[in-house]
């Protein structure tokens, strides 16, 4: 009887043990999820500012050696050709995020603002969510522009990439085409549309500032 | 007598506790399993382990018609790890991060454009040695842009590194 007495004991010991366990590494789990990663007021759009930031200055370095190989007629330095191909690289490696978001809001389209609100709503800041829920309709509203801006950029990349590439294969064969015609109107080209892909971030920087301007508190917007 | 006290006395303390990570919890509408969560911290290894290799194969593969099937194969595995890792995510966590994974398919898109570009420069004349070592060198510093994007949506996830 004492025996069948200990086994009870143990067992119940056992069921406790265990089951305080499991609810108290919930609970811990749980408590430390509260301490994870949240997002940071503004975060998503002041990253998306960065991205821009960083392709602009790399379309102004990309046009800069253009300008550089336009001054070097009748003939172009290899160094000239080498910092055009370097500038090309570094171009197609840094613009790759600023594409990829670019392409991501055009395929999600409204599910992407969508995304983007349940985060900012998420954020710890009681002012900044109630902004978010408040001023949702203009944000949608700039949102709608800021895709619009986003297909344009996507698209003018292509052509401007194609352009600096074509210039930098064709001066690796004969750095003595930059004084043909074909070759000058090529570079012409090229940074008219390299300024149009300025233009476009530009606008995409702008309508972003909006935004960010109608989740701050404190900030005033003015509707354009 | 002692004994049953201490019990209760758990049970009781143990239901409070769950009880009371309820609000937290119901936040964390991704809560997963553990075996789950080590699947995907797993399948998250796989995928940087796959970049690695990719960025690795860029120093190594020095042959210009070997090199470039050395590079097509290493690209392929991490586009492969990468689906295998979002058929891991719960539909909660797909939805969280939708606009993360979106940008992440589009830059691995992206990456993979690059033996496009490759295969352009070699159809216009330019040398074969030359556009191989710009093959190598966006597939080296493109892949370390993409990863750290995808570190950063695990995170986000709570998907933590092995």
């Amino acid at each position: 009887m004492f025996g069948h007495f200990r086994t009870k004991l143990a067992f119940s010991h056992a069921i406790a043990t265990t089951f305080a366990c499991w609810a108290l590494a919930s609970a811990g789990c749980a408590t430390s999820q509260s301490t994870v990663d949240k997002p940071r007021p503004g975060q998503g759009i002041v990253e998306y500012e960065e991205l821009i930031a960083e392709s602009q200055h790399g379309i102004n370095q990309a046009l800069a050696a253009l300008d550089r190989i336009s001054e070097a007629a009748p003939c172009c330095a290899h160094r000239d050709i080498d910092n055009l191909s370097q500038v090309v690289e570094h171009l197609q490696v840094d613009s790759l995020r600023i594409r990829a978001r670019a392409q991501a809001i055009q395929e999600r389209g409204d599910a992407w603002f969508r995304n983007w609100h349940q985060h900012v709503t998420q954020i710890s800041d009681p002012r900044i969510r109630a902004l978010a829920d408040q001023n949702r309709p203009e944000l949608q509203q700039r949102f709608t522009a800021l895709k619009a801006n986003a297909i344009q950029t996507r698209a003018s990349f292509k052509p401007f990439f194609d352009g600096l590439r074509e210039i930098r294969n064709t001066l690796e064969k004969d750095p003595a085409a930059i004084q043909f015609g074909p070759m000058q109107e090529r570079l012409r080209a090229t940074r008219a549309q390299g300024e149009e892909l300025k233009a476009r971030l530009a606008a995409t920087g702008l309508e972003l500032e909006e935004m960010r301007g109608l989740v701050t508190p404190g900030k005033t917007t003015v509707s354009r | 007598m002692n004994t049953r006290f201490f019990c209760v006395t758990v049970i009781a303390l143990a239901t409070a506790a769950g009880v009371f990570s309820q609000p937290v919890r119901a936040q964390a509408t991704w809560l997963t399993p553990f075996n789950q969560r080590d699947t995907q911290r797993n399948a998250a290894k796989q995928v940087r382990n796959t970049i690695s290799w990719l960025r690795n194969s860029t120093r190594s593969a020095s042959n210009l018609s070997g090199g470039v099937d050395v590079l097509g194969g290493r690209y392929n595995d991490v586009c492969r790890a990468y689906d295998d890792f979002k058929r891991t995510l719960t539909p909660d966590q797909l939805n969280y991060a939708g606009n993360q994974l979106a940008e992440l398919d589009a830059g691995l898109g992206i990456i993979g454009d690059t033996f496009n570009l490759f295969q352009d420069d070699l159809a216009n004349g330019r040398s074969g040695m030359v556009a191989f070592r710009d093959l190598a060198r966006a597939l080296r510093d493109g892949p370390a842009v993409w990863v750290r994007q995808f570190d950063r949506m695990c995170n986000s996830l709570r998907i933590q590194k092995g």
